[in-house]
């Protein structure tokens, strides 16, 4: 081999700053990446194996730490699963909350999403902004819940508690402040000749590769492809709310970062008319509300907060299998639970869209920069504890 | 439900392919010899990817059930169906048709698979541990029932 032809391995994490716990083997030839081999498992929690070990109710909260800048979704997916086993639907009214929190956590997520892309190209002023507007979500994601970030808050046949008094009004106030910031952080980060330098045209996906690798979410319709589980298999309160689907047709980098812009509107829009439209009604199933006994019953109904029946600790599930599948933050999600009667979930297969947007590492990440590497890799949003599970 | 599904589930049904449907969601139940030429038939019908590989284990029946989620993207009228395919294995040394070829989005999955279940992909060009280490985990399963959690009680 000539030392012209020499190339060099570099491990690209896991102790890289920008690699979160994962990490890429790349090859590269000078300044250019020739080849790219994700390398992941790092967080490998066993959550699946884990799942077969605890009873349905105990699942919720751990299914949500695979994924905690998303948790609601995680939960969200997991309880349809569940509930189609059960053979239950939520009431309308829970169905409206459970929608809310999904969209107050979507744009925690992408915010989250896109403050590491923003330190990553070194804007380090988008990181801690896009970190400050969160912080907002959150705060109403704790309103309505009592967390700020793993909430377990849907729960089989409804939700965990009822909006605060007040909640509306506080909603609208923190949107007004959160909008008028969103616009600084346009100038500053989203539009900023920089930004635009160093993601246009870099890392391009273009539409029938995206198709071909399956890839989901955000970068999905940063390639032009219109599919949001939303829409195609409505869920929760979403047959009834009007929103676009943001899509781009260019598939790169900035692209990516336009479409969550485009979400968080959008998610914003959602959250306004779940406020307005909020029927009233009780927020647990029928089925759960009669076991309680009358003066929890009574409790439950004034107060707004769930007193869970004591059959959700020994709850047995009839045999059979459910799938729960949403669009959450990074993409469709889907829980795949399998019952065989008894009170532990016999089996329990988690698709999560980190996972399935693995395949763009070694696709994206081939004759470009090394200095690309960062811009290309957050781009997709990609978090490794839930790629991990 | 559109006429295209209707004529996908037909044409399963015709080749006497145990075809059921509900809610949206298509399921195919087929032996391992027939297992490619439907997975082809439902690629030629505008499927484009795998959405979620479910292997489940059976140790009392000598069974691991095998469920393809497939869906498309590149055609809208089979964006709200799911498309189930599901096959048998035998236990003691379950193999199957890679389907990395025909649907690069499974490429992963399989691995995963075959780490967490000990499935063998023919096929597979690439088929290495994916998210277990390859020394502790050579030969051990943790997703087959055989495996078992050992819990450390607070109690001594």
């Amino acid at each position: 081999m000539s030392s012209k032809e020499k190339t060099i391995t570099i491990f690209y994490g896991p102790q890289h700053p920008a690699s979160g716990h994962m990490r890429i083997i790349l090859e590269v030839d000078g300044d250019v990446v020739i080849k790219a081999d994700p390398d992941i498992g790092y967080v490998h929690r066993g959550i699946e194996k884990l799942a077969e070990h605890k009873t349905y109710f105990q699942v919720i909260p751990m299914v949500e730490r695979q994924c905690l800048p998303d948790a609601a979704h995680h939960n969200l997916a997991y309880v349809l699963a569940l509930e189609e086993l059960l053979g239950i639907e939520a009431p309308e009214r829970a169905q409206y909350l459970r929608t809310l929190l999904a969209e107050i956590n979507r744009i925690a997520s992408h915010l989250y999403g896109m403050g590491l892309h923003g330190v990553s190209i070194g804007s380090s002023t988008a990181y801690m902004w896009c970190f400050g507007l969160r912080e907002y979500m959150l705060i109403l994601a704790e309103k309505l819940t009592g967390a700020r970030i793993t909430y377990s808050y849907i729960i089989p046949g409804g939700v965990r508690r009822d909006i605060p008094q007040g909640f509306s009004q506080d909603v609208e106030r923190y949107l007004r402040l959160f909008e008028r910031k969103m616009r600084d952080l346009d100038k500053l980060f989203i539009s900023n000749p920089v930004t635009k330098a160093r993601l246009e045209g870099v890392g391009v996906l273009p539409k029938e590769e995206a198709i071909k690798l399956g890839v989901v979410g955000p970068v999905l319709r940063a390639s032009g492809v219109e599919y949001d589980v939303r829409r195609v298999r409505p869920y929760a309160a979403y047959p009834w709310i009007d929103f676009e689907i943001a899509v781009k047709k260019e598939g790169d980098s900035y692209a990516r970062l336009l479409v969550r812009v485009k979400e968080i509107e959008e998610s914003i829009k959602i959250i306004r008319q779940v406020l307005k439209d909020l029927p009233d009604g009780s927020i647990l199933h029928e089925r759960y509300m009669k076991l309680l006994p009358p003066r929890l019953k009574e409790y439950v109904t004034n107060t707004g907060l769930v007193k869970f029946p004591g059959v959700f600790a020994t709850m047995k599930v009839p045999k059979g299998e459910g799938i729960g599948s949403v669009e959450a933050g990074r993409g469709e999600l889907i829980y795949h639970l399998i019952s065989n009667g008894e009170s532990k979930p016999y089996r329990l297969k988690i698709s999560t869209p980190s996972f399935r947007n693995l395949i763009l590492f070694s696709h994206l990440i081939k004759d470009v920069k090394v200095a690309d590497v960062p811009a290309i890799y957050l781009s997709l949003d990609y978090f490794p504890p839930e790629a991990d599970r | 439900m559109s006429e295209l599904i209707d004529k996908l589930v037909n044409e399963l049904r015709s080749k006497n392919y145990n075809v059921s449907r509900e809610k949206g969601r298509i399921k195919v139940k087929v032996a391992l010899e027939n297992f490619v030429e439907v997975v082809k038939k439902l690629k030629n019908m505008g499927i484009d990817h795998v959405k979620s590989l479910t292997a489940i284990d059976y140790p009392s029946e000598g069974r691991i059930k095998v469920n393809y989620i497939l869906g498309s993207y590149s055609t809208k009228e089979l964006y709200e169906t799911i498309i189930i395919v599901s096959l048998d294995l035998s236990r003691d040394s379950p193999s199957l048709p890679s389907l990395a070829k025909m649907f690069p989005s499974i490429i992963y999955q399989e691995r995963e698979c075959y780490e967490m279940l000990g499935i063998e992909f023919k096929g597979h060009d690439d088929l290495r541990h994916l998210l277990l280490s390859s020394e502790d985990f050579t030969d051990v399963h943790p997703l087959r029932k055989e495996f078992k959690i050992e819990e450390e009680g607070i109690m001594a």
